[in-house]
């Protein structure tokens, strides 16, 4: 086992060294932006502990509710690119290291990686408190029980983490589903305690550290027994192994959405449609918005944004707005972003079919729009409804949701097209230096098709909703524009590039 | 019906010619085979005339197009078989062929008819509904084939098409190539091992780091080189240290 974690601590070691020479300066300014984002979420947790609030309504167990996602999502991405998706595992699999040691090492691996996060911001935190640069705390060390509740929750959420994707490899869904009862039960131990003792007197607060302790061994004890499905998992992902008999007369919903486009585009569309929804790609960025909705929706119920400012009414729009531009991000730009790279060695197909580059990039985008248009129009539609915005309010938001979401896709595209990865390991997803980039790009086209109509809409409802279908036609000339330009960049990729080898 | 004139190709930071000057053409009717050791620039041609690889000079002219400027055209008529053929793995093997077929712009009852007709020659029909990801390597090259050749192109172009295949289905494949062979259909295969070059092709173009060495029919070849068979033919053009220093 000791080589295995040997060889995996080694790697990320040497990945971290390669981007640093590779690019020093961005990659120092994300590790310090990273670090930021880290003292601020461990300083929110404490000043929520210590104080009970600050001035957002937020309460000791929404911290938890929100620390807790965090290093879940971390640790499930984590087990998603490190285990079941490493075709390296092949080689391991075959020597005498048993299928538990394999499992375990794997997430021993990916329990290091949670905690050196933990310690990173706590060391940040600790410098900030020395020096005394949070006036509103006076201790210089963190108390010792808020440290293990960091600390518990940060292991429990990786135990999760790591069996969460494990067990949802499992076919049919009832097996699944089965399998994951104890997950169920210890993560609903651990809100309804979390909750009781914030919300209400009938517990004492010392209760809910006593759990969390609890929790810790039932954790290990669910991650010790996830090695039962561990190999199958792995096999359903890297020799796709799990599969149901298709019907192949019915008709799909795939098919029928094909019909708007061409015989050869509505190919291809239903090509990309099927193999992101397979892959999970889809179905990730599906429960990430619908994710991203409930969070919304429970902000809105259990935690009342306000302000003592004349910007209170601006509030909510703001944050629907946010809402809006997070989703259209994941759903349009960054699923568009591996749409070319996840063809790694099976681009040859569409390269050598009578099919010219920009219809290949058009099917390939109305393939995301199709995702992206009805979830990030979801997104705006709840708030305004529940915070009863005016009507043309709601038009703006809806017109601005499909102005985003197109837009963001046509950028994601020619992202796609211009800095394709055909690194099997990354599903076609750019380095993380071109994903900020994108993000960049996307936040600046943002602002000019969302925020000069949205200052109009301010001053005159009418007058906005009227800006915002002009946007709605910018953000479609900015997606043909995007496939245009994918396309001569889509021209020049040979096969040199995807085939990872010379012919 | 394909005709390449001194086509080269160099790839960046190589320290030799993929593809030397190498000029060829091929009539209706007429099976090709690009004979040569593995680096010898047969997959570089094969990929610079389906589009894959720019050539850094020289011409393609497939039915009398050129491959720089009418690449859909050319696109259209022909079909291609890779080397490793790397399809989608979360789709059918029926699914991959219906895509095939609609890309190809086949209407859809032919489309079925060929799905129905090649499961059933290759005896994949059974396997159509499962993931191509399930599929074993010969499967893949099975099907692979099957949508190289479903649209009835007038261009062949395949790189080692029976690899992967256990003797039965590589002579079935074998035997259906030949059966392809139309006046008005060209078909070019590459392979390595002289046995198939011998067994499919009408005429043979032995290539070696790049270079053309030979190009002619098998009587022709043996006649030249004044040898017995094509394989001490292919040894003795392409140097005997060559094959010999690969040898334990």
């Amino acid at each position: 086992m000791r080589p295995l974690l040997r060889a995996d601590l080694g790697t990320s070691w040497r990945v971290i060294n390669s981007r640093l020479e590779k690019h020093p300066f961005i990659t120092v300014l994300l590790s310090l932006i990273g670090l930021l984002v880290a003292v601020v979420f461990t300083i929110s947790v404490l000043l929520v502990a210590d104080q009970g609030d600050i001035g957002l309504s937020l309460e000791r167990w929404h911290m938890v509710l929100l620390v807790f996602s965090f290093f879940l999502a971390r640790a499930v991405t984590y087990t998603y690119r490190k285990f079941l998706k490493a075709k390296e595992l092949k080689t391991i699999f075959t020597t005498p290291l048993s299928v538990m040691e394999v499992t375990i090492s794997k997430f021993m691996v990916n329990l290091l990686h949670m905690l050196s996060l933990f310690f990173i911001g706590l060391v940040g935190l600790h410098i900030s408190l020395f020096f005394g640069m949070l006036a509103d705390i006076e201790q210089r060390v963190l108390p010792l029980p808020l440290v293990a509740e960091g600390l518990g929750l940060i292991i429990v959420a990786t135990c999760i983490g790591f069996t969460l994707p494990i067990k949802l490899q499992l076919f049919p869904v009832r097996r699944a589903a089965k399998a994951l009862a104890p997950e169920f039960i210890v993560l609903l131990c651990l809100f309804l305690t979390s909750f009781s003792v914030s919300q209400t007197s009938v517990l004492p607060p010392s209760t809910y550290l006593g759990t969390l302790m609890a929790l810790v061994p039932a954790s290990l004890i669910i991650v010790f027994h996830s090695k039962n499905y561990s190999l199958y998992a792995w096999n359903a992902q890297v020799h796709k192994s799990s599969f149901k008999e298709l019907d192949r007369d019915r008709r799909s919903v795939i098919d029928v959405l094909g019909r708007f486009l061409g015989k050869q585009k509505a190919a291809i569309m239903k090509k990309d449609l099927r193999v992101l929804l397979r892959e999970r790609d889809a179905v990730g960025t599906l429960i990430a918005a619908i994710g991203l909705n409930i969070l919304m929706l429970f902000v809105f119920y259990f935690i009342p944004l306000e302000s003592e400012t004349e910007f209170q009414d601006l509030i909510y729009p703001f944050y629907t707005a946010t809402g809006l531009f997070l989703c259209a991000l994941l759903a349009g730009s960054l699923l568009a972003l591996s749409t070319v790279g996840f063809e790694g060695k099976r681009l040859w197909i569409l390269k050598t079919m009578p099919i010219d580059a920009h219809s290949i990039l058009a099917a390939k985008g109305s393939a995301v729009l199709y995702l992206a248009l009805p979830l990030t129009v979801s997104i705006v539609i709840p708030i305004p409804l529940l915070a009863k915005f005016p009507a043309e309010i709601v038009v703006f938001f809806i017109i601005e949701a499909v102005a985003f979401a197109i837009a963001f896709t046509g950028i994601g595209i020619w992202g796609a097209a211009t800095f394709p990865n055909f690194d099997e390991t990354m599903r076609g997803m750019p380095d993380l230096i071109t994903q900020f980039g994108m993000i960049i790009i996307c936040f600046v086209v943002g602002i000019f098709i969302g925020g000069i109509p949205a200052g109009m809409v301010a001053i005159q409802h009418d007058f906005g909703v009227v800006a915002a279908f002009i946007s709605l036609m910018i953000s479609f000339a900015i997606y043909l524009g995007c496939i245009m330009a994918a396309a001569k960049r889509f021209e020049n990729i040979d096969i040199t590039m995807f085939k990872g080898m010379r012919a | 019906m394909i005709e390449v004139r001194h086509l080269t190709k160099w790839y960046d930071g190589s320290e030799r010619l993929a593809v030397n000057n190498l000029t060829f053409e091929v009539k209706g009717g007429e099976i090709l085979g690009l004979l040569g050791t593995n680096g010898a620039g047969k997959s570089t041609t094969m990929s610079i005339m389906v589009g894959l690889l720019k050539a850094t000079s020289g011409e393609v002219f497939i039915d009398k197009k050129d491959v720089t400027t009418d690449l859909i055209d050319i696109k259209r008529i022909t079909g291609y078989l890779p080397e490793v053929p790397h399809l989608y793995d979360r789709l059918t093997g029926f699914e991959y062929l219906k895509m095939i077929g609609e890309l190809r712009g086949m209407e859809e009852r032919h489309i079925n008819l060929k799905i129905a007709r090649y499961g059933n020659f290759l005896e994949l029909s059974d396997r159509l509904d499962s993931f191509i990801g399930t599929y074993s390597k010969g499967m893949v090259q099975k099907l692979a084939f099957a949508g190289a050749i479903m649209h009835e192109p007038k261009i062949l172009i395949m790189d080692e098409p029976t690899s992967g295949l256990d003797p039965r289905y590589a002579k079935r494949i074998r035997e259906h190539i030949r059966r392809y062979r139309d006046p008005e259909r060209a078909i070019v295969l590459s392979t390595h091992i002289v046995d198939i070059a011998e067994r499919i092709c009408d005429r043979i173009l032995i290539i070696h780091e790049g270079r053309k060495m030979i190009l002619g029919t098998i009587d022709f070849i043996l006649e030249y080189m004044e040898t017995k068979s094509l394989e001490d033919a292919f040894i003795k053009l392409i140097g005997e240290s060559d094959v010999y220093e690969t040898t334990p």
